[in-house]
């Protein structure tokens, strides 16, 4: 191999490297702005209504929330309750896969109407 | 012997070209990687010379780390905490309701903005945090005693 075909590879895959990392952090707001959107669609359709979230089955479907196919999705609820100063969960809910890797995060923490409170925690990739 | 003489001559003209071609050759390869070594540096040089961008905490952990105390007073499990500064009771209640992952910290002021006391979970990262509204507590089992609550939560 002779020095210029080394020193080319070297500067191609340099440049590559750098490309993909400045693609990468471009892409992790949209990663959480995503995420922010999941969430706070769920917040939105079930309120602070203790019923409806009773009632609410997470979708890991990303049309469900306006999103394009092939996005991950992983929601990820519980409720609680206090009962003689004790923090109690009341139900939890999950979609069955989770997301791996780096993936945009949205928390919310909803108080409902029945005094009990949910953490939502979605991930979005 | 004239013949000869030429043919010599014709012989060593050759060589002098070929040497000179090769020579030509070389110092376009030896440009070439030089070219690339200068690209490569230039493009390291940028890449190094950019900031990295500052860490930001979540946007909903603010609304969260307020949702969360505002919930925990309205049930009465953040002034016996608080007040009698049982700050493992409180990492206990902290652990279960604050985001999966999360570090947090609570720092409880007085009025006057003097911080009484603190508490830090192994976790949390001052660097990528976010603050609660501060959240004012009167006092505690009928003694007023006013006292300033801020959690901090970071991703």
């Amino acid at each position: 191999m002779s020095a210029f075909t080394i020193a080319l590879s070297i500067v191609y895959f340099g440049g590559a490297a750098i490309y993909a990392s400045s693609i990468n952090a471009q892409l992790a707001p949209a990663s959480d702005s995503a995420a922010s959107i999941v969430a706070s669609t769920i917040v939105i359709q079930n309120g602070n209504s203790s019923q409806a979230w009773s009632a609410w089955t997470p979708s890991s479907d990303p049309s469900a929330y306006g999103l394009l196919q092939g996005t991950a999705i992983y929601i990820n609820a519980t409720c609680f309750t206090v009962s003689d100063k004790q923090v109690t969960v009341m139900w939890s809910r999950a979609t069955p896969t989770s997301v791996t890797g780096s993936a945009g995060r949205a928390d919310r923490f909803v108080v409902l109407d029945d005094g009990s409170a949910v953490r939502l925690e979605v991930l979005v990739r | 012997m004239r013949c000869v003489r030429t043919a010599t001559t014709i012989a060593i003209a050759r060589d002098g070209d070929r040497r000179r071609r090769g020579k030509a050759g070389i110092s376009m390869v030896y440009d070439a990687v030089f070219a690339c070594i200068i690209l490569f540096v230039g493009m390291a040089y940028a890449a190094s010379s950019v900031p990295p961008a500052p860490p930001k905490p979540t946007p909903d952990l603010q609304s969260y780390a307020t949702s969360l105390l505002v919930w925990m007073d309205s049930k009465g499990i953040l002034a016996p905490y608080i007040y009698t500064q049982d700050s493992a009771g409180l990492a206990s209640v902290l652990d279960r309701l604050a985001p999966t992952g999360a570090g947090y910290c609570v720092k409880v002021y007085s009025p006057n903005w003097d911080l009484l006391w603190t508490y830090t979970s192994p976790s949390f990262d001052a660097g990528n945090a976010a603050a609660s509204q501060p959240y004012p507590l009167s006092g505690y089992q009928g003694v007023p005693d006013p006292k300033i609550v801020v959690l901090l939560l970071s991703g």
